[in-house]
């Protein structure tokens, strides 16, 4: 933002060019249709399958949030097996559950979405097998600004399978209970290190085969910096960390890595616009797929 | 250095030795040849004229000046024999020379008398018919012409008449970037005397560095490059200084609506040594303080103005050693202070600039052997820094500080020689080497809420070198050759580059005014240009071929005609050109120069990985009508052109036309001297709209949460997040902006006084005040007080109707 603020004030200084906007109605931009938008992640360890379906507004609209679509018919389907997704209107998604159809590694699912209107769109994707944890490692450092502050954290350590493309995310959730206040039991996502939004995305880019390692995860606890002199078991009476190491398809990686990339752009008009990658065919979004590892610590 | 690298220097060093061989071996051989050499100056000023063709008439015999004004010219021996000197603007002289041994032969051309000389318009440095020159792709910007011709503010500029050539577009609007065919504006090599000039841009480009009273002869080559330049893909644009009046002082001065000039040059020992000294500096700042003050302007209040000033000495020792020192030193400085509702003070600064000198050693080995040795150190640096303060808190210390700095540093050692071997071949051959010292982005930043302090600058060290042999060969009258091979090195740590890069043109002269032409020429980049604005900001970042990053390179292929209609006094040029570029680098979707959405991470973001590399080709035809001299003068270029590039990480991989890609691109221009006191002047162009990207539906993306929470006996899930706001774009640059085009009209008033001559000139930059897109953006729409804002596209222009008024003397 202060980026944005500063490129303006050195543009309108020159210019003035507030007073040279003319408003236009291009034809491009004007007769747009709405666009289905389907997004669904699948995993062999979730017991649900999930898929958020909505529409596009024109860009000239007065509203930023997508419209529910909530009449759809949502497939997803293995070979001969299918399943039909219905809609909770409580979570506003379309949801089966997974006891009903079975996720596995290595297999090609494909999902279809047929609106009451016509618009239909579909996509396939294939779920990547198994990456485990190799190590977590909890630790800390001291910030020095004005004062020493101590920020705890978890890192993740894992072998990339040799020989093909690997995309990653990691994530967690802190569960503790402070000194401070001892009725609450507090849950608070990690948050990793060049993140967005706990969007922690890795590639084996120029490491293929190598041991890969996830950036530094921080046990944050909702902003308050923790001073240096401390010790963890003086601030926490009970404390466990549950961290995921998500093996992803690649599409589930561009989806959220330009999605992120976009939201950071903040409307800057310099800025190059990020097209948000899709494989959805006849309309936007993402199926995509991961598996799941999981790591449960006890901090002390 | 490494063993590898430091054989490469070694052959490059026996590769110049035996250029030199082969040069005194040819001597041997032309024994029975006399030459007649010399320097041409100009009469009253004898500043050295370049490019001046020297010719034995009736004869295909000839050569041209170099850009010290020498030439040479071996001859078969004979009792005597008769030269012509001509230079458009001056007097053709023929003088005959009695040739029983080599003669030495200076002369002085003196200007044409009549004032219309001034109007002369010539799209050629080099003089000669533009059929009769093996060169293709070449264009001469005469100084005078830069000054006659109508400006933004009345701020005479080099690079804009550049933009108005076929061939080469410009950037958004009022821009001084360069794109030749298809090229961005980093593949530009950029020389002022010798030294490389990076951003050469005032004012957030609009305006280039050059200052044109200081220069005195401009030059663009947008294909078919000789091996003597090397290191950028697309053009070389090279600008000489003005060495300085040797016999009278003279002072020059302008008066503009953005700035001022002044420009004093003379002897400073007679015929022997001279100066020249010019300053420019705006006044945007000292008008925008007071006047602030007086009307009590809220808010913020720029402070902004640059200036450059450009030096120049030489003393000549006589025939044979001649030295030059050349300076230029140029800054932006941008300064604003805006206090917020919070009492805070926010306080920005940008500031950035180039600085370079050039020491140059002239030196006659013989009459057919001349040789330069250029020491060159050139520095550009650009700041960028922010503050936010609260005047009012007990701490002293800013509330948020960041300054973010980036530099070159280059130190330059360049020898040149051209020696002329025979009537038929003109070799020449150097050795150039550049030791860079590039810190792409220092950032210092400190912020007392968030806990953040950051602190890195990590110079990147390499050396760049080239060495080139080059003949200039006429086989027989009808064939005009100039074929070369330069060799190109680079060297980052441990990862270095030997590249050849061959280059050929020929033309044929089917008529002895129609000539075919064809070149090839193949081009490596070290050292690229990363931009996410696309104005011409400083915040463009230059950087060096790393481990991560690869060298550009281009290989380019041209055909054209060239035919001169003497009696009319015109030239035509029709050019077609293919052209590929591959690793060319851009920012990735999204990223830009500054990184502070990384800077959370104590750990040092690389700017490499913020870039992405892929390929880009160009294809083409540009046709050139030109009118050299008389009342009437100008041109009309037209460019038919294709460009696409196609990036991996861009697009999804697909084919893509770059935002500057410009389907047609036109312009005429045209100078018209009413009376010798009078000369009005106008230019039009027209381009096609820039390919952009632009939104046309929004949307929630709804993120995976990723988490699992454990609790005992229960298993939340929350799959999607709450959905980021999220635009919906064409594919990339599939939208075309409106075209641009615009006329401007000038008109200059001169007059001699009693001891000065003085020149009134009114400017009229866009005279039918169209409003041409400098970008679109998404905005609000206020429809009525109760109902919600709408959004709307809005285009958004920077120059309106733009009059401007400007007064010249020269005493």
């Amino acid at each position: 933002m202060r980026r944005l603020q500063l490129l303006c004030l050195l543009l309108s200084a020159i210019t003035g060019c507030s007073r040279l906007q003319q408003e236009v109605a291009p034809d491009e931009l004007v007769n747009q249709p709405e666009k289905l938008i389907v997004v669904c992640f699948i995993s062999p360890q979730d017991t649900l399958l999930t898929a958020k379906v909505t529409l596009t507004r024109p860009i000239l609209s007065s509203d930023n949030k997508s419209t529910e679509v909530t009449k759809a018919t949502v497939k997803i389907a293995e070979g001969s097996r299918s399943v039909t997704l219905a809609y909770d209107a409580k979570n506003k998604y379309y949801k089966a559950n997974a006891r009903q159809f079975a996720i596995e590694a290595g297999k090609t699912y494909q999902i279809t979405v047929t609106t009451p209107d016509g618009k239909k769109a579909e996509s396939t994707c294939m779920v990547p097998q198994p990456v485990t944890v190799a190590r977590v490692q909890f630790d800390s450092l001291t910030t020095n600004v004005t004062n020493a502050n101590k920020r705890y954290y978890v890192q993740l350590r894992w072998q990339d399978p040799a020989g093909q493309k690997n995309y990653y995310r990691t994530t967690g959730l802190f569960r503790y209970v402070s000194r401070q206040n001892t009725s609450v039991i507090a849950l608070q996502p990690v948050s990793f290190e060049g993140a967005y939004n706990m969007q922690a995305l890795v590639t084996d880019n120029g490491l293929n085969g190598k041991i890969l390692e996830s950036g530094r995860g921080y046990l944050d606890t909702g902003g308050t910096l923790l001073p240096a002199n401390d010790t963890f078991s003086k601030l926490y009476r009970e404390a466990t960390v549950t961290v995921s190491l998500l093996h992803t398809d690649v599409n589930y990686y561009q989806y959220h890595e330009a999605v992120q990339r976009q939201d950071a752009t903040d409307g800057n008009p310099f800025a190059e616009p990020v097209l948000v990658t899709t494989n959805i065919q006849y309309g936007i979004g993402c199926f995509g797929a991961y598996n799941r590892s999981v790591v449960m610590l006890k901090l002390r | 250095m490494t063993g590898v690298a430091s054989d490469n220097v070694i052959v490059m060093c026996r590769v110049t030795i035996l250029f030199l061989f082969l040069g005194f071996t040819f001597r041997l051989l032309a024994q029975s040849h006399f030459s007649v050499s010399g320097y041409v100056v100009e009469q009253s000023s004898r500043e050295a004229l370049a490019g001046v063709s020297v010719y034995m008439p009736g004869t295909t015999l000839g050569t041209t000046t170099n850009a010290y004004g020498y030439y040479s010219l071996t001859i078969p021996a004979r009792d005597s024999v008769s030269l012509t000197f001509s230079f458009v603007g001056y007097q053709s002289i023929t003088y005959l020379i009695p040739l029983h041994r080599n003669v030495l032969h200076n002369i002085a051309l003196a200007t044409n008398s009549t004032d219309l000389a001034e109007v002369v318009v010539t799209a050629s440095g080099d003089q000669k018919r533009v059929s009769d020159n093996a060169q293709m792709s070449q264009i001469g910007i005469p100084v005078q012409q830069i000054k006659n011709l109508p400006a933004l503010m009345g701020e005479k500029d080099a690079i804009k008449i550049i933009q108005l050539m076929p061939g080469v577009q410009k950037g958004s609007e009022g821009s001084t970037s360069l794109y030749v065919r298809g090229g961005g504006p980093d593949q530009n090599l950029l020389i002022l005397d010798d030294a490389v000039v990076y951003n050469g841009q005032h004012l957030f480009g609009f305006f280039s560095v050059f200052n044109g009273n200081a220069l005195k002869s401009v030059e663009l080559i947008k294909g078919g490059f000789p091996a003597r330049y090397g290191g950028r893909l697309s053009s070389v644009v090279e600008m000489n200084m003005k060495e300085g009046d040797k016999q009278k002082l003279h002072v020059e001065g302008s008066v503009g609506v953005l700035s001022s000039t002044v420009t004093v040059e003379g002897p400073l020992q007679k015929e022997k040594a001279s100066f020249l000294v010019a300053a420019r500096r705006t006044y945007l700042d000292a008008f925008a303080q007071p006047l602030a003050k007086v009307f009590k302007t809220e808010g913020f209040v720029p402070d902004y103005y640059f200036y450059d000033l450009n030096a120049k000495l030489n003393y000549h020792f006589g025939q044979r050693n001649k030295l030059y020192i050349s300076g230029y030193l140029g800054r932006d400085e941008y300064q604003n202070q805006e206090p917020e509702t919070s009492g805070r003070i926010l306080s920005a600064g940008l500031n950035w600039g180039n600085a370079a000198a050039t020491l140059r050693w002239n030196h006659l080995f013989s009459e057919r052997f001349f040789t330069n040795t250029s020491l060159i150190i050139s520095d550009y640096r650009f700041t960028i820094s922010q503050e936010d303060r609260n005047p009012e808190s007990t701490t002293p210390q800013a509330v948020f500080k960041l300054s973010y700095n980036s530099a070159i540093r280059d130190i330059t050692l360049k020898h040149d020689a051209d020696f002329y071997l025979s009537p038929k071949h003109m070799v020449r051959f150097g050795i150039k080497s550049t030791y860079h010292r590039f810190t792409p982005d220092a950032i210092v930043i400190r912020d007392i809420a968030g806990g953040l302090a950051k602190q890195d600058a990590e110079p990147i060290d390499v050396v760049e070198s080239g060495v080139y042999l080059e003949d200039a060969w006429r086989p027989e009258s009808r064939w005009r050759i100039n074929g070369g091979l330069r060799l190109s090195h680079y060297l980052y740590r441990n990862r270095h580059f030997l590249k050849p890069e061959p280059r050929l043109s020929v033309a044929y002269l089917v008529q002895p005014d129609l000539s075919v032409k064809a070149s090839y020429a193949v081009m490596n980049q070290y050292i690229h240009l990363l931009s996410n604005t696309g104005t011409g900001f400083p915040t463009d970042l230059w950087v060096p071929t790393t481990k991560q990053i690869n060298p550009q390179h281009s290989w380019q292929a041209a055909m054209g005609i060239a035919k001169d209609f003497t009696e009319q006094d015109l030239a035509l040029t029709v050019e077609g050109y293919y052209k590929t570029m591959e690793n060319i680098i851009s920012y990735r979707e999204g990223a830009s120069f500054l990184r502070l959405n990384t800077l959370q991470s104590p750990d040092k973001a690389n700017w490499e990985d913020n870039v992405t590399a892929g390929r880009g080709w160009s294809y083409g035809t540009e046709v050139l009508l030109q009118k050299k001299t008389g009342r009437l003068s100008g041109w009309i270029g037209y460019t038919l052109s294709w460009t696409q590039w196609q990036f991996a990480a861009l697009n999804g991989g697909r084919p893509f036309f770059p935002k500057y890609d410009r389907r047609h691109d036109g312009s005429v221009v045209a100078l018209y001297a009413i009376n010798p006191r009078i000369t009005a002047s106008a230019t039009w162009v027209y381009g096609t709209g820039n390919a952009l990207t632009v939104p046309v539906g929004r949307y929630s993306a709804y993120a995976h949460k990723g988490y699992v929470s454990t609790e005992p006996g229960k298993v939340t899930v929350t799959p999607f997040d709450g959905g980021s706001h999220t635009i919906d774009y064409t594919r990339k640059n599939s939208f075309r902006g409106e075209a641009y085009h615009r006329l401007d009209v000038g008109l200059q008033f001169r007059k001699q006084k009693k001891n000065f001559e003085r020149t009134w000139e009114l400017n009229v930059y866009n005279a039918y005040n169209h409003r041409n897109p400098f970008f679109y953006a998404l905005g609000t729409k206020t429809v009525g007080p109760k109902q919600t804002p709408l959004t709307a596209l809005y285009k958004y222009s920077v120059f309106p109707i733009m009059p401007s008024i400007s007064y010249r003397f020269r005493i």
